[in-house]
């Protein structure tokens, strides 16, 4: 167990009878990041968090919070936690300053020092204007920010987030992508899992994708994309192109789907292994000036789809 | 911590319109609906004074009948055949009393030919035990409250027969000088020696035999229960004691908002730092104290209806509280054993008091009897049964004897359902969410 890790999963095994939901799991979690949790419906990421979370128990394993090995009695543990569940989870009877300070009352018994963080909640989530609504009053906008806000409001030290943008209208979408980065910058650590992947790419340090319980592949997105398979193309219009250029970009193992015509060169390479400006510099070696060049990257959605099979999206 | 759990979970409780509607105003309609459809029954008195219960009494044994008619006498009056009808001749001996029956003496014969012409509702023979040989046209009610009179008789029968027994006993064994020294024997005349030793024994025996006619009661009490009770009470104290049983589901929810596998708030309440059980007993309490309040509004609700639960308050609103706390045990019982079953619970929280209401006489009141005869531990053991008989021993047994039996079995069944659900709670982490 690494003391420098808030979330520590070791060999974890969770079984559904037959049915392996997490299959011998090893992933950390570092203090202050923004670690995202993506996989295909079924993959076994929420099984994953209710078993960090202890609310379910494993069959082999071990899982390690701030240091300490967490279990369902770990109540020191759990206070410095936030969970933001998928479904809305308030009391319908309350008012969103009610049911804010409700959850809140949960971890801070100070009367004073919570209001203070029903406030701030508050404003963060932008619900100022909502205070004495009930929750059937609030749009499905409204009501995901008073979900975030009734698991951030104790200012938690480590936050799980399970899709809290899913069925969000772009303006509550982009508040909360905000105040997710807002939290990180006040010191939280942050589990996010969803579904979509500019998402993950703009908020996430590090990510995992799951798969049929099993990680495939973790690492930044930008290491995640740079470590696959997948090529990048890579197009370029140039007049006069010599058959001695075109012989040598055909004997370039990394270079394939090689194609020139009407002035076009188009090729694929591996993005990592035959880059842009290899191709620039074989160009000036031989005097040739291109006219256009474009690329394109492949994307962590490519990625996604490379390595699980599945298109995320279609699967929400 | 603890007033911020109960502050709130009164509130959702308070505000939730569902709850309004089943904790506050639900127990009021039910039991105005009650009492305008059993109000024929709760008055017994006003029917029969219109139309009191024509009998004809046969004799098997003279003395019988010389005696029922003695019994009979304080609340009916003795009639001819005049023109084809029943006329009164002679009132008893007070004219103030009210006239519940009517009897005329005869023969079988003439007795069954009155009863066919519609003259009388009923045959009742005066023989030990005494009989209805026949009735027509006399409806439950009418039959219930004659089965009552002659029970009455049979009850007091009973008892005279077992002071004289008693008292004869005692008498038989006396030694004049366990009361009298030699001296004071040839001091006095037989007459003084008489009358001084009959009130010597007299004052001796008078607290066994008080107890004597205690434990009777009790005997013949339970017997004349077991047998035939007033039905329209045991009507309204089953459906009492169905009010006082009903909230099984408001129990179900004290446990549903806060384990992680029965709601999304159970979740997020479940990876809070606060144990479950500091959570249920915050949860629970609000709702106990707001049930056992409006008991205590529903009893002097029954007594504005102008039906008399007997001046036993306390003891009669302490065995609906603890009705109660059986109901609201027994939800949360069921939400930790059902943690999936919503839906099932939801059947159970409104089939299981029905049932137990149904098997105390609810709406049969044979019913209780066969459950008794039939399925003791049921009897036993049904809640709104506890209740129901425990408001009808308070109602007309002078002791607390039976009343603190119901308290003992309620006691027992709110422990069992308490364990049940502080074992259920323990589980801090589950197999499936």
């Amino acid at each position: 167990m690494n003391k420098n890790f808030e979330i520590e999963v070791v060999d974890l095994v969770k079984k559904y009878k037959e049915l392996v939901a997490v299959d011998h799991l090893n992933l950390s979690v570092y203090e202050n990041e923004i670690f995202g949790l993506l996989g295909p419906n079924g993959s076994g990421k929420s099984t994953l968090i209710n078993c960090i979370l202890a609310l379910l128990r494993y069959d082999q394993g071990k899982v390690y919070i701030f240091g300490e090995e967490m279990t369902a009695t770990s109540f020191k543990i759990k206070q410095k936690i936030g969970y933001v569940p998928q479904d809305i989870a308030v009391y319908e009877e309350l008012t969103v300053q009610e049911n804010i300070d409700y959850f809140c009352g949960l971890y801070i018994f100070d009367k004073h020092q919570r209001k203070q963080h029903v406030d701030e909640a508050i404003d963060f989530t932008g619900l100022d204007k909502f205070r004495k609504f009930v929750p059937s009053k609030l749009s499905g906008g409204l009501l995901r920010r008073l979900n975030l806000a009734c698991g951030i409001a104790h200012k938690p030290k480590l936050i799980f987030l399970d899709e809290p943008t899913v069925a969000v209208d772009p303006q509550s979408r982009n508040r909360i992508l905000e105040g997710i980065e807002d939290l990180r910058k006040q010191g939280s650590t942050i589990v996010y899992t969803t579904h979509y992947m500019e998402e993950v790419e703009m908020l996430c340090d590090r990510l995992v994708i799951l798969d049929q319980g099993q990680v495939l592949v973790t690492g930044s997105s930008e290491e995640i994309i740079s470590n696959s398979s997948l090529a990048q193309s890579i197009d370029v219009v140039i007049f006069d192109l010599t058959d001695s250029v075109l012989n040598i970009l055909e004997q370039e193992p990394e270079i394939s789907h090689l194609t020139y015509q009407d002035a076009k060169l188009s090729f694929k390479t591996n993005s990592n292994r035959y880059t842009l400006l290899d191709l620039l510099n074989l160009l000036e070696e031989h005097n040739l000036k291109p006219v256009s060049v474009s690329s394109e990257k492949p994307t962590l959605n490519d990625v996604f789809l490379e390595i699980t099979g599945k298109e995320l999206k279609d699967n929400v | 911590m603890f007033s911020h759990l109960i502050r709130y979970y009164s509130q959702v409780y308070f505000k939730n319109k569902s709850n309004i509607i089943w904790t506050f105003l639900f127990p009021f309609a039910y039991i105005t609906i009650i009492f305008f459809a059993l109000s024929g029954l709760m008055e017994p008195e006003a029917s029969l004074q219109e139309e009191p219960i024509k009998i004809a009494i046969i004799s098997a044994d003279s003395q019988e009948e010389s005696d029922l008619i003695d019994y009979l006498d304080y609340f009916s009056a003795n009639a001819i055949l005049e023109d084809g009808e029943l006329q009164i001749i002679e009132k008893n001996n007070s004219v103030d009393k009210e006239i519940y029956l009517i009897y005329h003496q005869t023969d079988e014969a003439k007795a069954r030919e009155m009863i066919k012409n519609k003259q009388i509702n009923a045959i009742v023979e005066a023989k030990n035990p005494i009989t209805i040989k026949d009735s027509q046209g006399l409806g439950d009610v009418k039959m219930g409250i004659l089965t009552q009179f002659l029970d009455g008789y049979e009850t007091n029968r009973k008892l005279t027969i077992s002071l004289e027994h008693q008292y004869e006993a005692k008498y038989s064994n006396v030694d004049v000088l366990d009361y009298f020294s030699q001296e004071e024997l040839a001091s006095k005349t037989f007459e003084e020696i008489s009358t001084e030793m009959e009130a010597k024994i007299d004052a001796e025996i008078s607290d066994e035999i008080l107890a004597v006619i205690e434990s009777q009661t009790d005997v013949f009490e339970e017997q004349a229960d077991s047998d035939s009770t007033n039905p329209a009470l045991i009507y309204f104290f089953a459906a009492i004691g169905y009010l006082a049983f009903y909230p099984i589901s408001a129990g179900s929810y004290t446990v549903e908002h806060i384990i992680a596998n029965q709601s999304e708030r159970g979740k997020r309440n479940s990876v809070s730092g606060v144990t479950k059980t500091k959570m249920f007993f915050a949860s629970f309490l609000p709702l106990f104290i707001i049930q056992a309040f409006f008991s205590w509004l529903i009893y002097h609700y029954v007594g504005l209806l102008g039906v008399s639960l007997g001046h036993r308050q306390v003891q009669i609103v302490s065995l609906m509280i603890l009705g109660n706390l059986a109901a609201l045990l027994t939800g949360s019982a069921l939400a930790t054993l059902l943690p999936f079953q919503k839906n099932l619970r939801t059947a159970l929280g409104i089939g299981i008091p029905l049932f137990f209401g149904f098997t105390s006489g609810m709406m049969i009141h044979h019913i209780a009897i066969l459950i008794s005869d039939n399925f003791p531990i049921l009897h036993k053991i049904n809640p709104v049964g506890i209740v129901s008989r425990g408001l009808y021993v308070l109602y007309s047994d002078s002791n607390l004897v039976r009343f603190f039996d119901a308290i003992k079995f309620l006691g027992i069944y709110i422990l069992v359902f308490l364990v049940i659900t502080l074992y259920g709670l323990r589980k801090n982490s589950y197999e499936r969410l």
